[in-house]
């Protein structure tokens, strides 16, 4: 099993976006894939058209009441779970808060699931919480979008000081950047810079593309409703390259 | 991930279209295109999967091929892969849960389709208010089944899906499927799972005429020579022969005891066939036996010899295949026809008209009794002379005549006391398997030397010569120590207990042992 969070501390980078069609393309593959959507916002469980709320609430849950595989729910494709989101519990970082040893609950929570599942994608909220924290140490990989600004970079080298700080080196960091416009030269020059500065950074980008705006409308991942569109092409290249580096990794 | 369907028929009166349109008056539904599915099963000869309480069963459509592996007991898969042909042995499997899984089960039997059905399939997803499916239902339509209802439930809507399913049932009177689909396939087919059963299990009245129970066992080991003949013909697996072999044997052995009761001519006759094809097997079997246990011999070298076998293989390979070709011959030649059929003409004949001698009149507990006794003292006379220097010749003589022993039990099990001779079988089974591996030794041995200086003949690498010769030292050692295992049991077969035991068992009584009689 692999624990694979889509995380930025900022907000709207395409954390979502990116979490519904990599776990899609994996469960593709014939891989065994979970989604947890970890955001009160639900959106993960919007674009796969599951009801986000929990029976007896995330409050059970991180207090190991129950066991996850109750509240896991099949999507409409084959291998591919979702655990859906749950917005009655005003704040998830609120239960953490109050339990023992926060930061190591969700990763015991996650061991159950070691053998069923190949792939564990963890759809994150933004901002920098007791609940990503949690986060950061339940996952081997950090799959983080990047917007093509000047300030991306220094949103990464905050992450990797906080992993550093918090002794996850083992954690692998997995950047690749997102929202790209190939028509603006600023986004193109900015990319190679930043490529320089931050070898890391996947040669795989995302485009900026109204195919994936639709998501929303279509509420099903991209390569179900525009297979044949470019941005489909840029999300499949992409999981190939990431699942290239965990390969590396191990 | 574990999946697990509910299967229903659907009553004949009730079209598929308007399952379908009634089904939509309940529920959200979007209906897929029809494909056309052919799905077949595939086991051993034998069935070894069935007795394993497993179905393989591959689907085929235009899109390509998928096997699956199911338990026999309820519709779930235990593995399932995408491939385009069905591979005939186990070890050719290229997934490798496939192959983990069957090995131990098929070891070395082909497998075959042992029946098919070609069904038109409508996917159909059922819908919630946000258009996100709940469950799948396929309706499986065929020419010759009822009408099949699977539904595979989504994970986390089972109350939903529950909740809907028992308004259908009620709305159609869909009933649950009683039968796993592979039992009825076979039934189309007229073939039962199990049906192979070259065990001899009958079972007889103890006042049965022995000359009638004789018939009997006859037919069944004529009837295991005949379903095992086309296997033998075509080299479809190694077992096809085994089996025909044992058969032929044990037919042998009891014909060896019945010159006084079948009439004298005809049993020469039908002893000398049955020994020809003791004889024509019998070249096929070794180079089998060298081929199935080609990699323990490999295993047996160090690593860097290994591969210099492999001349071996392909010469025994070669060899096997003329062989083969040989008894192909011989099984379909006149003189197996012509015999088979004067076989089995007379097995049908009425058995008392066959003979007047008072042997003819034995039930099948007296005759037992007597052969048994005899072949028994006869093996004890064999082993009481043994001692551990005596010639290879001399165990192998034990052998023979165990292996009569526990064949003459195996006839006549049902007429003593279960417990008791399943205890004297094991005892029989523990000396035949120890006294076998050093006869096989001592022949692999001999063969390997033939098989060498042949090689050598031909100019052989020194490699592939070496490595033969470094199979013979160990083989060779291998030897001595299950020499030195027999040694050091040689008395345990005779020990008192033993012998209480087997006389209590089929020491006859006094007034039979008069007749005298000139068995082998
Ligand atoms: N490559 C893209 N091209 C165009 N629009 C995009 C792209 N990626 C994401 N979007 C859109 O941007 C919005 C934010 O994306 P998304 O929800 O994936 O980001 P997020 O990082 O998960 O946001 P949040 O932090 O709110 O959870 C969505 O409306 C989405 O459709
Ligand atoms: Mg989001």
């Amino acid at each position: 099993m692999k624990v694979i969070a889509v995380y930025n501390i900022k907000g709207g980078v395409g954390k979502t976006t990116t979490a519904v069609n990599l776990s899609f393309l994996a469960a593709l593959q014939g891989h065994n894939t979970l989604l947890w959507d970890l955001d009160s916002q639900a959106a993960s469980s919007f674009y796969l058209r599951i009801q986000p709320k929990l029976k007896g609430g995330s409050r059970a849950l991180v207090k190991g009441k129950s066991a996850l595989h109750t509240f896991i729910k099949g999507t409409d494709f084959e291998n591919f779970d979702l655990l859906p989101a749950d917005f009655s519990a005003r704040n998830l970082d609120l239960i953490l808060d109050d339990s023992k040893k926060p930061t190591r609950r969700l990763s015991k929570l996650l061991q159950p699931l070691a053998s069923e599942y190949d792939y564990i994608f963890l759809d994150c909220p933004p901002g920098m919480s007791l609940l990503s924290e949690a986060i950061l140490h339940a996952a081997d990989y950090i799959v983080c979008p990047l917007i093509p600004t000047t300030l991306s970079v220094r949103t990464l080298t905050q992450l990797q000081d906080f992993l550093n700080e918090q002794e996850l080196n083992a954690v692998n960091l997995i950047p690749f950047f997102s929202m790209v416009d190939r028509r603006k030269k600023m986004h193109l020059d900015l990319l190679a810079s930043l490529r320089e500065h931050t070898p890391t950074i996947l040669n795989s980008t995302i485009p900026y593309a109204s195919d994936i705006e639709r998501m929303g409308e279509e509420r099903n991942p991209l390569p179900v409703f525009a297979g044949k569109s470019k941005a489909a092409a840029a999300y499949q290249a992409l999981w190939q390259e990431i699942a290239l580096r965990m390969h590396e990794s191990r | 991930m574990i999946k697990t369907a509910l299967i229903y028929t659907l009553p004949d009166e009730c079209s598929i279209a308007q399952f379908i349109q009634r089904l939509q008056a309940i529920v959200d539904l979007q209906v897929g295109v029809v494909t056309e599915i052919r799905k077949s099963y595939y086991d051993s000869f034998d069935w070894r999967l069935y007795h394993a309480g497993m179905v393989l069963e591959f689907s085929q459509s235009a899109a390509g091929g998928s096997l699956s592996l199911l338990n026999l007991d309820y519709p779930q898969a235990l593995m399932s892969a995408d491939i385009s042909q069905v591979p005939v042995f186990a070890s050719d499997f290229e997934s490798t849960d496939f192959r983990l899984q069957l090995t131990p089960i098929l070891a070395m039997r082909a497998l075959f389709e042992v029946g098919a059905v070609n069904f038109s399939v409508t996917p159909i997803n059922v819908l919630n208010q946000d258009a996100k499916t709940i469950f799948r239902l396929r309706i499986e339509a065929s020419k010759v089944l009822a009408t099949r209802i699977v539904i595979q439930i989504i994970k986390g809507y089972d109350k939903e899906v529950l909740a809907i399913i028992n308004k259908l049932q009620a709305e159609f009177d869909l009933l649950p499927e009683t039968q796993a689909l592979f039992v009825q396939v076979l039934a189309l087919h007229a073939k039962f799972p199990g049906d192979y059963q070259p065990k001899l299990k009958l079972h007889f009245n103890p006042q049965l005429r022995a000359v009638v129970a004789l018939a009997q066992i006859y037919k069944h080991l004529t009837g295991v020579l005949q379903r095992n003949h086309a296997g033998c013909i075509h080299n479809w697996d190694s077992e096809f022969v085994h089996d025909f072999r044992i058969a032929v044997r044990s037919t042998r052995v009891g014909l060896g005891r019945c010159k006084k009761i079948f009439p004298k001519q005809l049993l020469a006759e039908f002893i000398q066939f049955f020994s020809w094809l003791g004889k024509i097997t019998g070249p096929v079997r070794d180079l089998d036996v060298y081929l199935l246990q080609f990699e323990s011999y490999q295993a047996l070298l160090p690593v860097a010899n290994r591969e210099h076998l492999e001349p071996l293989r392909e010469l025994l390979q070669h060899k096997q295949q003329q062989a083969y070709q040989e008894l192909a011959q011989h099984l379909q030649s006149e003189y197996y026809c012509d015999s088979m059929g004067r076989w089995q003409a007379f097995l049908d004949a009425p058995p008392s008209d066959q003979s007047a001698a008072p042997q003819a009149k034995w039930s099948v507990k007296q005759w037992a009794d007597r052969k048994i006794w005899k072949t028994y003292k006869q093996v004890m006379n064999t082993a009481q002379v043994l001692s551990s220097d005596s010639p290879e010749e001399e165990w192998h003589d034990l052998r023979k005549s165990m292996k009569k022993l526990r064949y003459l039990i195996e006839f006549f099990q049902s007429v003593y006391p279960k417990a008791e001779m399943k205890q004297a079988l094991k005892l029989l089974k523990f000396w035949l398997s120890s006294l076998g591996e050093l006869q096989d030794l001592a022949v692999q041995i001999q063969t390997l030397r033939t098989l060498g200086e042949e090689q050598a003949a031909d100019g052989a690498s020194s490699a592939s010569l070496q490595a033969i010769a470094l199979l013979i030292d160990t083989l060779t050692q291998r030897q001595q120590a299950a020499r030195q295992v027999l040694n050091d049991n040689i008395k345990s077969f005779s020990r008192a207990k033993n012998h209480r035991h087997f006389t209590r068992l089929f020491a006859p009584q006094k007034q039979y042992l008069s007749l005298d009689e000139d068995d082998e």
